[in-house]
């Protein structure tokens, strides 16, 4: 019974571990289409730069917030 | 380095964690007889504080005289360097949100809060000092600061009533509006949640990924991992010097911005 408990407790580990895997999978699409997109438009409009890199930080801040979220909630979870 | 009775999970935290002992290959000092009585709260001096007070005195020692100098032109690479990221954080961050007229007034706050926190991170990563940008504790409070000043400020700008009104956009049928209401309530506290964080995971993540990588050497008994782990540590350690930079802008951005539009409310 002992041995059942130890391996219910890695598996919890594992699955934390995936789910923390998970996140950086959606978080990367995430940046990355934001990334993609802010290079596109600056390469059209050079003039606008600034704005769009500001815009960028702040959408990539806001995708990234999410995944820290399911993050933490691997390490909380994690057993 | 033996890992005896811990997982490696705790090992990695507890290298990041705040504690009451300085611990180095050459020195290690108990800070736990350190503490101070105000009003009978006890407050105790860990490691966090120090390094806290360490960057306290690095940007006061740094920055005030680099603000006495009156100089038109900045003669100094040094000089040059400051003067760029404050005028870049006064143009493109705090008047962007805030608008010209009360820029004057918050380019200050948004200034010691990107250069503390640049301090707070760039400290972290010096070899022997602690990271205490990387303890949620510090992050939290800070966020705390920011979710009570947005709050504040949105009530001082647009009187109580009107600011608690607009939290949720107006115009919106009753039963929309008991919906959107609380959930306009929960983004702000999140939103303030993430900011913590964010600030916290990424400056303890850079720690985690080069003690790991470093780490490799000791779990495999073998120096040869060396060849493989050390470059890519090295390489580690120098995007979490451009990770610190940006966290510290990250912070400061998005604390303007919650402020900026908590002052400059949409009706």
């Amino acid at each position: 019974m002992e041995n059942v408990a130890s391996n219910l407790g890695s598996l919890q580990a594992g699955l934390a571990a995936v789910g923390a895997g998970l996140s950086a999978v959606g978080a990367g699409i995430g940046i990355g289409l934001i990334g993609a997109a802010a290079l596109q438009s600056m390469a059209r409009q050079p003039e606008m730069k600034g704005a769009i890199q500001t815009l960028m930080f702040i959408a990539a801040a806001l995708v990234e917030g999410v995944s820290l979220f399911a993050i933490v909630l691997a390490i909380v979870f994690k057993g | 380095m033996s890992v005896p009775t811990q997982s490696i999970g705790d090992f990695l935290l507890e290298h990041v964690a705040n504690g009451f002992h300085w611990k180095s290959p050459f020195w290690s000092f108990d800070l736990s007889p350190l503490h101070f009585q105000i009003a009978g709260i006890t407050f105790n001096i860990t490691l966090d504080f120090l390094m806290i007070g360490l960057a306290v005195i690095l940007c006061l020692v740094i920055l005030i005289p680099a603000s006495r100098r009156h100089n038109l032109m900045p003669t100094s690479r040094f000089a040059h360097a400051i003067e760029a990221t404050v005028l870049f954080l006064r143009d493109d961050v705090v008047v962007q949100f805030m608008g010209e007229k009360l820029a004057v007034r918050w380019t200050p706050f948004a200034l010691t809060l990107f250069f503390f926190i640049l301090a707070l991170n760039l400290i972290g990563l010096i070899p022997f000092l602690h990271s205490a940008s990387g303890n949620i504790s510090v992050t939290g409070t800070m966020a705390i600061l920011i979710f009570i000043l947005f709050n504040v400020m949105g009530m001082w700008h647009n009187g109580v009533m009107r600011y608690l009104k607009a939290i949720a956009p107006g115009g919106l049928p009753l039963p929309m509006m008991l919906m959107m209401y609380p959930m306009e309530l929960v983004s702000m506290v999140s939103k303030s949640m993430t900011l913590a964080i964010r600030l916290f995971a990424n400056m303890a993540a850079g720690h985690f990924i080069v003690f790991s990588l470093l780490g490799l050497m000791a779990l495999m008994h073998s120096y040869a991992w060396g060849l493989f782990s050390v470059p890519l540590a090295v390489a580690m350690y120098g995007f979490d010097i451009f990770v610190a930079f940006l966290q510290a802008y990250i912070f400061t951005l998005l604390s303007m911005l919650f402020i900026g539009s908590a002052i400059h409310q949409e009706h």
